[in-house]
Protein backbone atom coordinates (compact mmCIF):
# COMPACT_ATOMS: atom_id res chain seq x y z
CA UNK A 1 0.00 0.00 0.00
CA UNK A 2 1.61 3.23 -0.90
CA UNK A 3 0.44 6.52 1.32
CA UNK A 4 1.28 9.56 -1.06
CA UNK A 5 0.70 12.84 0.60
CA UNK A 6 1.74 16.12 -0.84
CA UNK A 7 4.88 17.35 1.24
CA UNK A 8 5.47 21.50 0.79
CA UNK A 9 8.59 23.25 2.51
CA UNK A 10 7.21 26.48 3.76
CA UNK A 11 9.80 29.02 4.25
CA UNK A 12 10.76 32.43 4.90
CA UNK A 13 14.31 34.10 3.51
CA UNK A 14 15.73 37.56 4.27
CA UNK A 15 15.83 39.56 6.94
CA UNK A 16 12.58 40.69 7.97
CA UNK A 17 10.75 38.96 10.29
CA UNK A 18 7.18 39.41 9.18
CA UNK A 19 6.20 35.31 9.27
CA UNK A 20 2.80 36.21 10.03
CA UNK A 21 2.00 35.32 6.03
CA UNK A 22 3.83 32.10 6.28
CA UNK A 23 2.48 30.82 8.80
CA UNK A 24 -1.65 31.36 7.83
CA UNK A 25 -0.32 29.84 4.71
CA UNK A 26 1.59 26.52 6.53
CA UNK A 27 -1.82 26.31 8.74
CA UNK A 28 -3.77 26.37 5.35
CA UNK A 29 -2.52 23.77 3.96
CA UNK A 30 -2.09 21.07 6.76
CA UNK A 31 -5.55 21.98 7.10
CA UNK A 32 -5.84 20.67 3.51
CA UNK A 33 -4.24 17.49 4.90
CA UNK A 34 -0.59 18.81 3.43
CA UNK A 35 2.67 17.35 4.99
CA UNK A 36 4.08 20.99 6.13
CA UNK A 37 8.10 21.30 7.15
CA UNK A 38 8.33 24.77 8.34
CA UNK A 39 11.65 26.04 9.07
CA UNK A 40 12.05 29.65 10.50
CA UNK A 41 12.97 33.10 9.72
CA UNK A 42 15.90 34.24 8.00
CA UNK A 43 16.64 31.33 5.57
CA UNK A 44 19.32 31.93 2.88
CA UNK A 45 18.34 30.21 -0.33
CA UNK A 46 21.23 27.86 0.16
CA UNK A 47 19.62 26.51 3.70
CA UNK A 48 16.10 26.72 1.99
CA UNK A 49 17.19 24.20 -1.01
CA UNK A 50 19.14 22.20 1.05
CA UNK A 51 16.08 21.13 3.65
CA UNK A 52 13.63 21.20 0.23
CA UNK A 53 16.40 18.25 -0.83
CA UNK A 54 16.47 16.48 2.41
CA UNK A 55 13.16 16.88 3.24
CA UNK A 56 12.42 15.34 -0.66
CA UNK A 57 9.46 17.96 -1.27
CA UNK A 58 6.81 18.03 -4.01
CA UNK A 59 6.64 22.01 -3.12
CA UNK A 60 8.48 25.07 -1.91
CA UNK A 61 5.93 28.02 -1.40
CA UNK A 62 8.39 30.76 -0.68
CA UNK A 63 7.07 33.93 1.38
CA UNK A 64 9.23 37.14 0.99
CA UNK A 65 8.50 41.16 1.78
CA UNK A 66 11.86 42.03 2.11
CA UNK A 67 11.61 43.09 -1.57
CA UNK A 68 14.78 40.43 -2.59
CA UNK A 69 12.55 38.57 -4.48
CA UNK A 70 14.35 39.33 -7.83
CA UNK A 71 17.68 37.32 -6.36
CA UNK A 72 15.98 34.86 -4.23
CA UNK A 73 13.84 33.35 -6.09
CA UNK A 74 16.53 33.05 -9.54
CA UNK A 75 19.44 31.92 -6.91
CA UNK A 76 16.86 29.61 -5.46
CA UNK A 77 15.93 27.69 -9.01
CA UNK A 78 19.67 27.80 -9.53
CA UNK A 79 20.56 25.27 -6.27
CA UNK A 80 17.42 23.35 -7.17
CA UNK A 81 18.70 22.49 -10.58
CA UNK A 82 22.32 22.32 -9.49
CA UNK A 83 21.34 19.77 -6.29
CA UNK A 84 19.40 17.96 -9.19
CA UNK A 85 16.00 18.62 -7.21
CA UNK A 86 14.46 20.49 -10.60
CA UNK A 87 11.03 18.73 -9.90
CA UNK A 88 10.38 20.41 -6.62
CA UNK A 89 7.45 22.90 -8.13
CA UNK A 90 8.38 27.00 -6.23
CA UNK A 91 5.24 29.20 -5.18
CA UNK A 92 5.76 32.25 -3.62
CA UNK A 93 3.73 34.70 -2.10
CA UNK A 94 4.62 38.67 -0.89
CA UNK A 95 4.59 41.84 -2.32
CA UNK A 96 5.75 41.56 -5.70
CA UNK A 97 5.36 44.09 -8.55
CA UNK A 98 3.37 42.44 -11.81
CA UNK A 99 6.19 42.98 -14.27
CA UNK A 100 8.41 41.12 -11.68
CA UNK A 101 6.08 38.01 -11.12
CA UNK A 102 5.83 37.58 -15.06
CA UNK A 103 9.54 37.63 -15.04
CA UNK A 104 9.89 34.96 -12.44
CA UNK A 105 6.94 32.67 -13.47
CA UNK A 106 8.80 33.12 -16.92
CA UNK A 107 12.48 31.87 -15.03
CA UNK A 108 10.72 28.38 -13.75
CA UNK A 109 8.71 29.81 -11.00
CA UNK A 110 5.10 27.67 -10.69
CA UNK A 111 3.22 30.72 -9.21
CA UNK A 112 3.31 33.49 -7.40
CA UNK A 113 0.42 35.17 -5.08
CA UNK A 114 0.28 38.79 -4.27
CA UNK A 115 -0.88 40.05 -1.00
CA UNK A 116 -4.68 39.50 -0.22
CA UNK A 117 -4.83 36.41 -2.07
CA UNK A 118 -7.03 33.74 -0.37
CA UNK A 119 -5.59 30.70 1.09
CA UNK A 120 -7.81 28.64 -0.80
CA UNK A 121 -6.15 29.38 -3.67
CA UNK A 122 -3.31 28.58 -2.81
CA UNK A 123 -4.42 25.07 -2.06
CA UNK A 124 -5.98 24.68 -5.12
CA UNK A 125 -2.97 25.55 -7.30
CA UNK A 126 -0.93 23.24 -5.28
CA UNK A 127 -3.61 20.43 -5.36
CA UNK A 128 -3.57 20.64 -8.99
CA UNK A 129 0.56 21.02 -9.58
CA UNK A 130 1.56 17.51 -11.59
CA UNK A 131 3.07 15.66 -9.01
CA UNK A 132 5.95 13.26 -9.73
CA UNK A 133 5.78 9.80 -10.45
CA UNK A 134 7.40 7.16 -7.86
CA UNK B 1 12.33 7.64 -13.04
CA UNK B 2 15.31 5.45 -12.33
CA UNK B 3 15.33 1.88 -10.98
CA UNK B 4 15.55 1.56 -7.37
CA UNK B 5 19.36 -0.29 -8.18
CA UNK B 6 20.41 3.39 -9.69
CA UNK B 7 18.67 5.11 -6.95
CA UNK B 8 20.25 3.22 -4.19
CA UNK B 9 23.70 3.58 -6.15
CA UNK B 10 23.34 7.28 -5.75
CA UNK B 11 22.49 7.57 -2.42
CA UNK B 12 25.40 5.66 -1.38
CA UNK B 13 27.61 7.84 -3.19
CA UNK B 14 26.27 10.64 -1.17
CA UNK B 15 24.35 12.44 -3.32
CA UNK B 16 21.69 14.33 -1.53
CA UNK B 17 18.64 14.02 -3.46
CA UNK B 18 18.53 10.92 -4.12
CA UNK B 19 18.64 9.45 -0.28
CA UNK B 20 15.70 12.21 0.17
CA UNK B 21 14.09 10.17 -2.32
CA UNK B 22 14.45 6.55 -0.64
CA UNK B 23 13.56 7.79 2.74
CA UNK B 24 10.55 9.08 1.14
CA UNK B 25 10.24 5.35 -0.81
CA UNK B 26 11.00 3.77 2.52
CA UNK B 27 8.51 5.35 4.29
CA UNK B 28 5.79 5.31 1.57
CA UNK B 29 5.23 1.58 1.59
CA UNK B 30 4.48 -0.24 -1.80
CA UNK B 31 6.66 -2.42 -4.42
CA UNK B 32 9.46 0.63 -3.97
CA UNK B 33 9.96 -0.12 -0.60
CA UNK B 34 9.82 -3.54 -1.13
CA UNK B 35 12.49 -2.88 -3.77
CA UNK B 36 14.86 -1.09 -1.15
CA UNK B 37 14.09 -2.95 1.46
CA UNK B 38 16.09 -5.75 -0.07
CA UNK B 39 19.04 -3.44 -1.20
CA UNK B 40 19.15 -2.01 2.27
CA UNK B 41 19.57 -5.00 3.96
CA UNK B 42 23.04 -6.11 3.47
CA UNK B 43 24.17 -2.66 4.81
CA UNK B 44 21.76 -2.46 8.10
CA UNK B 45 22.76 -2.94 11.48
CA UNK B 46 25.97 -0.85 11.60
CA UNK B 47 24.59 2.70 13.43
CA UNK B 48 24.48 3.84 16.74
CA UNK B 49 20.25 4.87 17.34
CA UNK B 50 19.65 7.29 19.89
CA UNK B 51 16.14 8.55 20.94
CA UNK B 52 15.52 11.65 22.25
CA UNK B 53 12.25 12.09 23.91
CA UNK B 54 10.10 14.43 26.49
CA UNK B 55 7.05 16.21 26.65
CA UNK B 56 6.81 19.07 24.33
CA UNK B 57 8.75 22.27 25.11
CA UNK B 58 11.14 20.38 26.81
CA UNK B 59 14.01 21.58 24.35
CA UNK B 60 14.29 18.42 22.26
CA UNK B 61 14.91 20.12 19.04
CA UNK B 62 17.35 22.19 20.66
CA UNK B 63 19.11 19.18 22.77
CA UNK B 64 19.43 17.49 19.07
CA UNK B 65 21.05 20.18 17.13
CA UNK B 66 23.67 21.00 19.95
CA UNK B 67 24.62 17.08 19.94
CA UNK B 68 23.77 16.90 15.71
CA UNK B 69 27.00 19.62 15.34
CA UNK B 70 29.07 17.74 18.15
CA UNK B 71 28.75 14.21 16.74
CA UNK B 72 29.62 15.60 13.27
CA UNK B 73 32.80 17.87 14.55
CA UNK B 74 34.24 15.12 16.56
CA UNK B 75 34.22 12.14 14.66
CA UNK B 76 34.02 13.05 11.09
CA UNK B 77 30.71 11.18 11.14
CA UNK B 78 27.24 11.54 8.82
CA UNK B 79 25.21 12.44 11.52
CA UNK B 80 20.88 11.44 10.90
CA UNK B 81 18.49 13.54 12.49
CA UNK B 82 14.54 11.97 12.01
CA UNK B 83 12.33 14.21 13.74
CA UNK B 84 8.31 13.00 14.20
CA UNK B 85 5.22 15.22 14.63
CA UNK B 86 1.72 13.58 15.07
CA UNK B 87 -0.44 14.09 11.94
CA UNK B 88 -4.19 15.21 12.34
CA UNK B 89 -6.58 12.40 12.29
CA UNK B 90 -9.15 14.21 10.79
CA UNK B 91 -7.18 15.64 7.62
CA UNK B 92 -4.02 14.10 7.82
CA UNK B 93 -2.33 17.10 7.13
CA UNK B 94 1.13 18.04 9.82
CA UNK B 95 2.80 20.91 10.24
CA UNK B 96 6.18 19.59 11.16
CA UNK B 97 8.45 22.16 12.93
CA UNK B 98 11.41 20.42 14.35
CA UNK B 99 13.94 22.00 11.62
CA UNK B 100 13.33 25.58 13.15
CA UNK B 101 15.19 24.79 16.19
CA UNK B 102 17.64 23.09 14.07
CA UNK B 103 18.20 25.84 11.74
CA UNK B 104 22.38 25.93 12.47
CA UNK B 105 21.99 22.42 11.10
CA UNK B 106 20.71 24.01 7.46
CA UNK B 107 23.74 23.31 4.83
CA UNK B 108 25.71 21.28 7.18
CA UNK B 109 27.30 18.88 4.99
CA UNK B 110 27.52 15.82 7.00
CA UNK B 111 23.71 16.24 8.81
CA UNK B 112 20.86 14.99 7.29
CA UNK B 113 17.68 15.61 8.91
CA UNK B 114 14.08 14.49 7.72
CA UNK B 115 10.76 15.36 9.33
CA UNK B 116 8.42 12.33 9.55
CA UNK B 117 4.39 12.63 10.20
CA UNK B 118 2.38 9.79 12.11
CA UNK B 119 -0.40 9.66 8.84
CA UNK B 120 -2.66 8.35 11.19
CA UNK B 121 -1.54 4.81 11.43
CA UNK B 122 -1.48 2.85 14.15
CA UNK B 123 2.07 2.14 15.45
CA UNK B 124 2.87 4.26 12.20
CA UNK B 125 5.20 6.49 13.97
CA UNK B 126 7.56 4.21 15.26
CA UNK B 127 7.29 1.64 11.78
CA UNK B 128 7.58 5.29 9.89
CA UNK B 129 10.81 5.90 12.20
CA UNK B 130 12.26 2.67 11.89
CA UNK B 131 12.32 2.30 8.58
CA UNK B 132 13.75 5.93 7.66
CA UNK B 133 16.79 4.82 10.35
CA UNK B 134 17.08 1.53 8.92
CA UNK B 135 17.99 3.41 5.62
CA UNK B 136 20.19 6.24 7.16
CA UNK B 137 21.94 3.22 8.86
CA UNK B 138 22.83 1.92 5.35
CA UNK B 139 23.63 4.67 3.83
CA UNK B 140 26.56 5.27 6.10
CA UNK B 141 25.07 7.48 9.11
CA UNK B 142 26.03 6.90 12.46
CA UNK B 143 24.84 8.12 14.67
CA UNK B 144 21.12 8.75 14.20
CA UNK B 145 18.91 10.54 16.16
CA UNK B 146 15.79 9.97 17.14
CA UNK B 147 13.44 12.55 18.16
CA UNK B 148 9.29 12.44 18.81
CA UNK B 149 6.96 14.50 20.89
CA UNK B 150 5.23 13.47 23.71
CA UNK B 151 5.59 10.33 25.92
CA UNK B 152 2.14 8.46 25.05
CA UNK B 153 2.42 4.75 24.16
CA UNK B 154 2.97 5.30 19.99
CA UNK B 155 6.52 7.10 21.26
CA UNK B 156 7.58 4.32 23.33
CA UNK B 157 7.52 2.33 20.50
CA UNK B 158 9.72 4.94 18.95
CA UNK B 159 12.42 4.41 21.41
CA UNK B 160 12.18 0.46 21.25
CA UNK B 161 13.49 1.27 17.73
CA UNK B 162 16.65 2.85 19.66
CA UNK B 163 19.72 1.71 21.03
CA UNK B 164 20.04 4.30 23.65
CA UNK B 165 17.41 6.04 25.12
CA UNK B 166 17.56 10.00 26.23
CA UNK B 167 14.72 11.44 28.36
CA UNK B 168 14.53 14.89 28.47
CA UNK B 169 12.48 16.50 31.67
CA UNK B 170 11.51 19.55 32.59
CA UNK B 171 11.89 21.36 35.66
CA UNK B 172 8.73 23.25 37.64
CA UNK B 173 6.26 21.15 35.75
CA UNK B 174 5.77 18.19 37.89
CA UNK B 175 7.00 16.29 34.48
CA UNK B 176 9.16 14.04 36.74
CA UNK B 177 6.30 12.15 38.57
CA UNK B 178 4.28 12.57 35.47
CA UNK B 179 7.02 10.23 33.67
CA UNK B 180 7.28 7.98 36.46
CA UNK B 181 3.59 7.43 36.01
CA UNK B 182 4.19 6.83 31.81
CA UNK B 183 6.61 4.00 31.71
CA UNK B 184 9.19 6.22 29.87
CA UNK B 185 11.91 6.12 32.61
CA UNK B 186 11.75 2.76 32.85
CA UNK B 187 13.68 2.73 28.72
CA UNK B 188 15.44 5.47 29.51
CA UNK B 189 19.51 5.17 29.53
CA UNK B 190 20.12 8.59 30.52
CA UNK B 191 18.05 11.24 31.77
CA UNK B 192 18.57 15.45 30.99
CA UNK B 193 17.37 17.72 33.12
CA UNK B 194 16.86 20.55 30.41
CA UNK B 195 16.32 24.07 31.26
CA UNK B 196 18.48 23.76 34.19
CA UNK B 197 18.86 27.39 35.04
CA UNK B 198 14.98 27.08 35.93
CA UNK B 199 13.64 27.36 39.29
CA UNK B 200 13.08 23.91 40.69
CA UNK B 201 15.79 22.27 38.49
CA UNK B 202 17.79 20.91 41.36
CA UNK B 203 14.96 19.85 42.69
CA UNK B 204 14.13 17.68 39.67
CA UNK B 205 17.05 16.12 39.65
CA UNK B 206 16.96 15.28 43.19
CA UNK B 207 13.86 13.50 42.99
CA UNK B 208 14.85 11.79 39.48
CA UNK B 209 18.19 10.75 41.05
CA UNK B 210 16.42 9.10 44.30
CA UNK B 211 13.96 7.81 41.57
CA UNK B 212 16.25 5.71 39.77
CA UNK B 213 18.28 4.81 43.11
CA UNK B 214 15.68 2.60 44.45
CA UNK B 215 16.58 0.66 41.13
CA UNK B 216 18.68 -2.53 41.25
CA UNK B 217 21.95 -2.09 39.04
CA UNK B 218 23.34 -5.39 38.57
CA UNK B 219 27.05 -6.21 38.28
CA UNK B 220 28.61 -5.03 34.82
CA UNK B 221 24.62 -3.27 34.21
CA UNK B 222 23.96 0.12 33.12
CA UNK B 223 23.71 2.52 36.16
CA UNK B 224 21.26 5.65 34.41
CA UNK B 225 23.04 8.38 35.11
CA UNK B 226 20.70 12.35 35.42
CA UNK B 227 22.79 15.10 33.68
CA UNK B 228 21.70 18.75 34.02
CA UNK B 229 21.73 21.17 30.55
CA UNK B 230 21.15 24.10 29.33
CA UNK B 231 20.59 23.32 25.29
CA UNK B 232 19.89 26.68 24.04
CA UNK B 233 22.97 27.63 25.74
CA UNK B 234 25.14 24.39 24.83
CA UNK B 235 25.69 24.03 28.26
CA UNK B 236 26.40 20.94 29.49
CA UNK B 237 25.96 19.19 25.97
CA UNK B 238 29.38 17.90 26.06
CA UNK B 239 28.83 15.38 28.69
CA UNK B 240 25.59 14.24 27.06
CA UNK B 241 28.06 13.37 24.32
CA UNK B 242 30.44 12.08 26.28
CA UNK B 243 27.47 9.62 28.23
CA UNK B 244 26.31 8.35 24.72
CA UNK B 245 29.47 7.38 24.05
CA UNK B 246 30.13 5.18 26.98
CA UNK B 247 26.67 3.87 26.38
CA UNK B 248 27.53 2.94 22.69
CA UNK B 249 30.82 1.31 24.90
CA UNK B 250 28.65 -0.72 26.86
CA UNK B 251 25.93 -1.77 24.92
CA UNK B 252 28.68 -3.13 22.66
CA UNK B 253 30.93 -4.78 25.96
CA UNK B 254 27.88 -6.54 27.01
CA UNK B 255 26.04 -7.98 24.23
CA UNK B 256 22.85 -5.22 24.58
CA UNK B 257 23.70 -3.83 21.44
CA UNK B 258 22.87 -6.61 19.25
CA UNK B 259 20.03 -7.78 21.79
CA UNK B 260 18.53 -4.47 21.08
CA UNK B 261 18.95 -4.50 17.47
CA UNK B 262 16.81 -8.03 17.68
CA UNK B 263 14.37 -6.62 19.08
CA UNK B 264 13.60 -3.30 17.51
CA UNK B 265 13.70 -5.83 14.21
CA UNK B 266 11.32 -7.91 15.65
CA UNK B 267 8.90 -5.25 16.58
CA UNK B 268 9.48 -3.44 13.07
CA UNK B 269 8.49 -6.82 11.61
CA UNK B 270 5.46 -6.90 14.14
CA UNK B 271 4.31 -3.84 13.07
CA UNK B 272 4.83 -4.54 9.15
CA UNK B 273 2.98 -7.59 9.32
CA UNK B 274 -0.46 -5.72 11.56
CA UNK B 275 -0.07 -3.22 8.55
CA UNK B 276 -0.27 -5.80 5.93
CA UNK B 277 -3.06 -7.39 7.71
CA UNK B 278 -5.16 -4.16 8.69
CA UNK B 279 -4.51 -3.28 4.76
CA UNK B 280 -6.06 -6.24 3.37
CA UNK B 281 -8.73 -6.06 5.68
CA UNK B 282 -9.66 -2.72 5.56
CA UNK B 283 -9.25 -2.59 1.85
CA UNK B 284 -12.23 -5.62 1.30
CA UNK B 285 -15.04 -3.47 1.08
CA UNK B 286 -17.21 -6.28 2.20
CA UNK B 287 -15.78 -6.58 5.47
CA UNK B 288 -16.30 -2.71 6.23
CA UNK B 289 -20.09 -3.00 5.46
CA UNK B 290 -20.76 -6.21 7.16
CA UNK B 291 -18.77 -4.30 10.27
CA UNK B 292 -21.40 -1.28 9.83
CA UNK B 293 -24.45 -3.80 9.59
CA UNK B 294 -23.09 -5.42 12.84
CA UNK B 295 -22.54 -2.03 14.11
CA UNK B 296 -26.29 -1.10 13.98
CA UNK B 297 -27.59 -4.25 15.17
CA UNK B 298 -25.50 -3.36 18.72
CA UNK B 299 -27.49 -0.04 18.23
CA UNK B 300 -30.71 -1.32 17.76
CA UNK B 301 -30.06 -4.20 20.54
CA UNK B 302 -30.63 -6.93 18.31
CA UNK B 303 -27.19 -8.06 19.41
CA UNK B 304 -24.10 -7.03 21.70
CA UNK B 305 -20.65 -6.19 21.41
CA UNK B 306 -19.30 -9.22 22.20
CA UNK B 307 -21.63 -11.45 20.14
CA UNK B 308 -20.68 -9.15 17.10
CA UNK B 309 -16.67 -9.37 17.29
CA UNK B 310 -16.99 -12.86 17.27
CA UNK B 311 -19.29 -12.70 14.20
CA UNK B 312 -16.75 -10.49 12.76
CA UNK B 313 -13.52 -12.31 13.77
CA UNK B 314 -15.18 -15.41 12.63
CA UNK B 315 -14.87 -13.77 8.71
CA UNK B 316 -11.24 -13.17 9.41
CA UNK B 317 -9.30 -16.01 8.09
CA UNK B 318 -5.39 -16.47 8.46
CA UNK B 319 -3.05 -18.19 6.16
CA UNK B 320 -2.69 -21.40 7.67
CA UNK B 321 -6.22 -21.93 9.28
CA UNK B 322 -8.00 -23.21 6.14
CA UNK B 323 -11.15 -21.93 5.26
Amino acid sequence: MVETRIRVLVAKPGLDGHDRGAKVIASALRDAGMEVIYTGLHQTPEDIVSASVQEDVDVLAVSILSGAHMSVFPRILELLRERGASHVHIVGGGIIPDADMRQLEEQGVSRLFGPGSPTRDVVAFIRNLPLRQV
Amino acid sequence: MSTSEELFARAQAGDQASIGRVLTLVEQGGPRRDELLRLLSPHTGRAHRIGVAGPPGAGKSTLINQLARRFAARDDAQVGVVAVDPSSPQTGGALLGDRVRMSELESHDRIFIRSLSTRGQTGGLSLATGLVADAMDALGFDPILMETVGVGQAELDVMRKAHSVALLLLPGTGDGVQLMKAGLLEVADILVVNKADRDGAKELGVLVESELHSRAVVDGGWATPVLMTCAYRGEGVDEVVEVMRQHRTWLETSGEFEARTRASIELQLRQLVEHALLARLWHDDGFGSVLRDHAADVAAHRTDLAAAVHALSDRISLPGEGS
